[in-house]
């Protein structure tokens, strides 16, 4: 905290090295690229693309995108908010445990859960299986919004429920006692100060399952539910139609950006809120009395539907696979294109990502910060936009790259850029700029500096910025599937089209995999993070 | 005892209060009567339980044994607990929490839940005017300087009207030159309201300067109360000497109405009982009772001092004194003494004075 503080004070404007300067650009501009020709490319079609847009019923795409988002954010605010209560705020049993199981299922990827959804609860599925005989002919449609909704809310609301415990831990208990003792009973003191101090948490936490949600392509289409990415996917794989596909892509993007503008302002309007220095004493655990079972019974909700079902789910159909012929080393070469791609992924992002997260931290200004921004955009925009641009890319400038590993490594690192950075930075800034002024006063030469004594001190935020990246990219699924060489299956895709012909049981070995390579690692960076007193900017991604 | 406590505006009995994990109760039964209208003080060192004793007052602790009365009803008790909401007791908090998502006027009716939401306006003006925020109300806190937080923060305690507002160092997180007027201020703000006030603090000059009367607490006890100037004259223990006033400690031993120490035979008094001949006792050191006077360098008995070190200060000079025994004393005297490192001195205690002393036994702490 104090060294963070020195080098806030420290940020005198210096000219950074031109060459610093040039690689920094150089991943601006890779960043850009397949953004500008998707961006040019709608633009060109000029009326035909209106044309195009009142066609597919665009205005249909947008209700039923918004219509998600909105369901899945409000149903995951009225998740996270009591939950993130119950496990700090009150003598609830077990309540640390539950504080870790509660965030778990963010590690379950959305296809993933949208697959067991399907598999569990859909026509044919096992629950329909059980209920046949005892007479239970139709259950509630899981195809559409409301299964759409339900899967993408028990895997998203973990993020809620970070951003609300974050914000709950660095409240000042005095804040809620000064209520108490001026007259104002434990529910309204809640109503009317812990609700409003912790409104700009849950905002954030609220925009970034909206971002997420809008963003989601695997779980939307497995579903059925047509929102812009399933759209965009549909026009480009089934009628390769690139100019419809362009086209809502670039509705897609203005959203996207919407919502990342929305989160900007919230999370700037969140400052004046912080209450003072100095240590925050521990709040005195609320007693529950007798509702403290009740209480642990609801906690554990969300954790069993977003984690121990599917889970669960995922072994009745690798075993019921198992006994009708599935082999299990048929997930042995997709696991390893997966591992190898994701750790190729991980070493381009993170040395993109040192130029910027340099420049922005020791060099502020105008062009850093630009070109952070710049950075940031392949991580607000959907995959599936990017993706589709580099398609573009390919196809026009970069013709033998196209369908090339190299290329898809480049989407990888264009997507995931900015969760690198977002790890060196935080590193960074706890670095004393002094240390490499020391260096320079030895007599090593900027660039000596940032090997030997830089690079090496900010080595556990490489690390974790690598890791990020690789598991997110192991999960991650539109880019890979648009992307990929022919006929290169990796673990996400051999799950997509294992779904989408239904067989669910070839699906099962493929996801479990996924999940147990992936999910503990996550959970760990994703806990490690939160524990921190200021919640750094890693970002992650549930698809 | 009964005659007290019905006059009290805050009375604890007997509170014990341990929080869970510690390895000794924060308040080891501790006992005290607060006077309706008088400003009182709990003065004591880090971890000595003090502000845990506010917020049993508050309510926000729950004693496990012991009771807590407010104007003389009963709200801590076993099995018995009245929650903060149901006090009426204002408090201060030391970062004021001020609610941040509210303006200053919204701040100040908070607690105004009788009033009528039209009225509150009007209501928090004469506050507002009292105490010197006017034209204030709409700004939000983190707009106001750090004296107008706090003044907003007792307003916001004193508007209620509560039976006792409670006060947990409000002043440490100022300026150092800014408190004396604003303990000032604070303190004509209570008086006028007629509130009755409890100050928890860890310094003495703020005990000592505010307060009627002092309560000094040393590891979860009660060690004195009284008011300021008899806990500085007639400290019942070598803690509450050092809590009330800068002193220093000599080892002595006892003998006939005197101490013998390294530094010379002084007159003494025990008001604690008898002390037998012979036994250790601790002097209470304290400037203004000694005289400090030089001496010729040869054959000066080994209860003479070297002056090591002398720290001017203006009106006053700090000595620092070593004596023939190796013990150092930091003493400070009027600059009209003007005595230089290297010479010798000797103490002399000054005309109608006595040292106090502590069995040595107590000084150790038990």
């Amino acid at each position: 905290m104090v060294l963070a503080q020195a080098t806030r004070v420290r940020a005198v404007r210096r000219l950074p090295p031109a060459g610093l300067v040039a690689a920094g650009a150089l991943v601006g501009l890779a960043v850009l690229l397949p953004v500008a020709f998707m961006t040019a490319r709608s633009l060109g079609a000029g009326t035909e693309a209106l044309d195009v847009l009142a066609r597919w019923r665009v205005a249909g795409v947008l209700a039923r995108t918004v219509a998600l988002v909105v369901i899945v954010a409000a149903a995951s605010v009225s998740i996270a908010v009591p939950t993130a209560f119950l496990t700090l705020r009150t003598d609830m049993p077990l309540r640390r445990v539950m504080a870790v199981a509660t965030v778990l299922p963010l590690v379950v990827p959305s296809y993933v859960a949208a697959y067991v959804a399907v598999a569990a609860l859909g026509p044919r599925g096992m629950l329909q299986g059980v209920l046949a005989p005892l007479g239970v002919e139709r259950l509630p449609e899981i195809y559409g919004v409301w299964g759409a909704a339900l899967v993408m809310t028990v895997i998203s609301y973990p993020y809620v429920l970070l951003t609300v415990r974050a914000g709950m831990m660095r409240m000042d208990p005095a804040l809620e006692e000064a209520s108490r003792a001026l007259g104002r009973s434990l529910p309204r003191t809640l109503w009317a100060v812990t609700l409003p101090l912790l409104r700009p948490a849950i905002a954030a936490g609220a925009v970034l399952v909206a971002l997420y949600t809008l963003s989601e392509f695997g779980a939307v289409a497995i579903l059925r539910y047509e929102t812009f990415t399933w759209a965009i996917y549909t026009q480009y794989e089934a009628a390769f139609n690139l100019q419809a596909a362009s086209s809502l892509a670039s509705v897609l993007g203005v959203l996207a950006l919407g919502i990342v503008w929305l989160e900007a302002r919230t999370r700037s309007r969140g400052r004046y809120y912080r209450s003072g220095s100095g240590s925050v004493r521990a709040f005195v655990p609320l007693r529950l009395g007798r509702w403290r079972w009740p209480a642990l019974a609801a906690t554990t909700v969300p954790v069993l539907a977003g984690l121990v079902a599917p889970v669960g789910v995922l072994v009745y159909w690798l075993v019921r696979g198992l006994g009708r012929g599935e082999r299990l080393d048929a997930v042995l070469s997709p696991a390893w294109h997966s591992l190898w791609l994701a750790g190729l992924a991980a070493v381009v992002t993170v040395v993109a990502a040192v130029p910027i997260a340099l420049l922005a931290v020791r060099y502020p200004g105008r062009v850093s910060g630009l070109l952070e921004r710049v950075s940031y955009l392949g991580f607000a925009l959907p995959g599936i936009i990017v993706a589709l641009g580099l398609v573009f890319v390919g196809a026009k400038v970069l013709g033998p790259l196209y369908q090339t590993q190299a290329l898809l490594v480049a989407g990888y690192a264009i997507i995931f850029v900015s969760v690198a950075v977002g790890a060196l930075r935080s590193s960074l800034l706890q670095l004393n700029p002094h240390i490499e002024e020391a260096a320079q006063s030895l007599g090593l030469s900027s660039w000596r500096t940032l090997v030997r004594v830089t690079l090496p001190l900010v080595l556990p935020g490489i690390l974790a910025g690598a890791a990020l990246v690789l598991l997110l990219t192991m999960k991650e699924l539109p880019a890979t599937l648009l992307l990929r060489p022919a006929g290169y299956e990796t673990l996400a895709s051999s799950v997509w089209s294992a779904v989408s012909e239904a067989f669910y049981a070839r699906a099962a070995a493929p996801a479990l995999v996924l999940i147990i390579v992936t999910g503990p690692p996550t959970a760990y960076l994703i806990l490690r993070d939160a524990r921190r007193p200021r919640a750094s900017r890693t970002g992650v991604d549930p698809s | 005892m009964s005659t007290e406590s019905q006059q009290a505006a805050i009375a604890l009995h007997g509170v014990v209060c341990a929080y869970p994990g510690a390895a000794a109760p924060a308040l080891r039964g501790i006992s005290l009567h607060v006077r309706e209208g008088e400003f009182f003080s709990i003065l004591g060192p880090s971890g000595s339980g003090k502000t845990t004793a506010l917020r049993v007052m508050a309510g926000f602790e729950r004693p496990g044994a012991g009771t807590v009365s407010l104007a003389g009803r009963v709200v801590s008790a076993p099995r018995l607990h009245v929650p903060p909401d149901k006090r009426n007791v204002g408090i201060v908090f030391q970062d004021y929490a001020l609610f941040p998502h509210l303006t200053v006027g919204q701040n100040i009716a908070f607690g105004l839940r009788s009033v009528p939401p039209a009225q509150r306006e009007a209501a928090v003006e004469p506050l507002l005017h009292m105490s010197g925020l006017e034209g204030l109300a709409g700004r939000y806190p983190h707009e106001l300087s750090g004296g107008q937080q706090q003044r907003v923060a007792v307003v916001r305690a004193l508007a209620p009207g509560p039976v006792a507002v409670l006060l947990d160092e409000p002043f440490s997180n100022l300026d150092r030159q800014l408190r004396g007027a604003l303990r000032r201020d604070v303190r004509s703000l209570i008086a006028r309201s007629g509130a009755t006030a409890v100050l928890v603090t860890h310094d003495r000059e703020e005990a000592l300067a505010l307060a009627d009367r002092v309560a000094v607490l040393a590891e979860g006890r009660v060690e004195q109360v009284d008011t300021p100037q008899q806990l500085f004259e007639q400290p019942v223990s070598a803690l509450v000497a050092q809590m009330a006033g800068p002193c220093e400690l000599l080892p002595g031993t006892y003998r006939g109405g005197a101490v013998e120490t390294l530094a010379g035979t002084f007159l003494a008094e025990w008001p604690g009982g008898a002390l037998t001949d012979g036994s250790p006792v601790q002097a209470l050191i304290r400037s203004y009772e000694l005289a400090v006077e030089p001496v010729a360098p040869e054959g000066a008995p080994v209860t003479c001092a070297q002056v090591l070190y002398a720290e001017f200060g203006g009106a006053v000079v700090d000595y620092d004194l070593r004596f023939g025994s190796g013990h150092e004393l930091r003493l400070r005297q009027s600059s009209d003494l003007n005595l230089e490192a290297g010479q010798t001195v000797r103490l002399r205690l000054k005309a109608g004075r006595t040292l106090r002393v502590f069995p040595a036994n107590q000084a150790a702490g038990d």
